[in-house]
């Protein structure tokens, strides 16, 4: 039961539940009549009104539901890069025998090392699940994208590129997080990868290339690798993205939590938190004890 | 100044928390038990701390630090301003009414 209590209240907005969720527990648990209460407290957070995104936190989930789009353009100039150099090397050099391909992984580390970055900065409500499915719902959209859609006839990466890719930054994370949590968001953001392979490949070409794998990804049925082509390096680039965005949160709430006390009769730390806090708790801190009651509204 | 009815659907026990709170400060517990007694109707936790999470955001009431968590509510000047206001309007509504149903 107190875990159905608690199911509940946490269906408030963070800022209700913060103030009000353990007196609220504390009345359902008191409760004659629990099943009554705990509806009329689910119907209240459900209907509790949330605070209205502004015009910067569109922009921001804008940008961040066409992020995928904008990776694979950056792939794909990743990629043509040090394709001109090979390129060259190959018509004047004399090194026939270049792989261009894979000099595709170096270029997209770099960019997944950028967004990365990026991401690391980025302030997302609840990244860990955002980031993934706004992630997953813009790389089905970018097959779509008329001008990215052109680099689909481009043979950029190959699963092993997205794989290491991948396990890097989830070694890199596991190292410098450190935490129990770190396991679920690398499998999470492999499942992501997984999975959006996997539907990509279904929507964009049928069933039946991948009912006869592995031949399919050897081109003799259909030349499923050159169709998927630039995909697995945006969702390397995108899973750094993503690692980045959620690393960059933890990170934060990590520093804000090991942030010390003020010492009291600190001007510089009392002033800091006189501003801080909220209305309410500035009238009530400036209450004498015979004054309960009898608040002057400022 | 507001009145409750900017409160919306929470108004009415916008109106019996400020009554609750008239004669001293009671935290949510106390505040369900004095109403159930003034109404003979229990509201519920959800409807509570509704209105209390409004009255608080338009400075009627002022939560007060407390040892456990049990939280007292008290009311401000500005809460007891807005009761009197209210049950002015009431008692004149009332009045009006019983005077006109004598009359007719």
């Amino acid at each position: 039961m107190n875990r159905v209590r608690r199911t509940v209240v946490g269906w408030y907005p963070k800022d209700v539940r913060d103030r009000y969720g353990a007196e609220i527990e504390d009345l359902l648990e008191s409760s004659k009549h629990p099943g009554r209460d705990l509806a009329n407290v689910a119907w209240h957070a459900l209907t509790e009104r949330r605070p209205v995104p502004s015009g910067r936190h569109l922009v921001r989930a804008l940008g961040l539901l066409t992020a995928p789009i904008w990776f694979a353009v950056a792939a794909y100039f990743g990629y043509m890069a040090p394709g001109l150099v090979v390129g060259m090397l190959q018509q004047y050099g004399g090194y026939t025998d270049l792989n261009d391909t894979r000099w595709l992984a170096p270029s997209v580390l770099a960019v997944a090392g950028v967004v990365a970055g990026v991401g690391r900065r980025h302030r997302i409500v609840s990244p860990g699940a955002v980031v993934p499915v706004a992630l997953t719902a813009g790389l089905l959209l970018t097959p779509f994208i008329p001008f990215v859609n052109l680099f689909v006839g481009v043979r950029a990466g190959t699963p092993e590129t997205c794989a290491a890719a991948t396990w890097g930054a989830a070694l890199i994370v596991v190292a410098r997080l450190g935490r129990s949590s770190a396991p679920v968001l690398v499998g999470g953001g492999i499942l992501v990868n997984e999975l959006a392979l996997t539907v990509y490949g279904l929507a964009a070409h049928g069933a039946a290339p991948l009912a006869q794998w592995p031949d399919a990804m050897a081109g003799t049925v259909t030349p499923l690798t050159a169709r998927l082509a630039i995909l697995p390096a945006v969702l390397t680039i995108g899973t750094a993205y993503a690692l980045g965005v959620v690393h960059g949160a933890q990170a934060r709430t990590g520093a804000s939590a090991q942030v010390a006390p003020p010492e009291p009769g600190d001007p510089a730390t009392d002033q800091h938190h006189r501003d801080h806090r909220e209305p309410d708790q500035r009238r009530g801190a400036e209450l004498a004890p015979g004054q309960l009651g009898r608040v002057r509204e400022r | 100044m507001a009145g409750l009815a900017d409160l919306g659907r929470f108004s009415e026990p916008a109106l019996l928390i400020l009554i609750s709170l008239a004669d001293g400060t009671k935290h949510g517990y106390a505040m369900q038990d004095d109403i159930a007694a003034l109404t003979d109707e229990r509201p519920g936790p959800g409807t509570l701390y509704g209105a209390i999470r409004r009255l608080e955001e338009h400075g009627f009431i002022q939560q007060l630090p407390a040892a456990d968590r049990r939280k007292p509510y008290a009311l401000t000047d500005k809460g007891r301003d807005m009761l009197q206001v209210e049950l002015r309007r009431i008692r004149a509504m009332a009045d009006t009414g019983l005077r006109r149903l004598a009359t007719a």
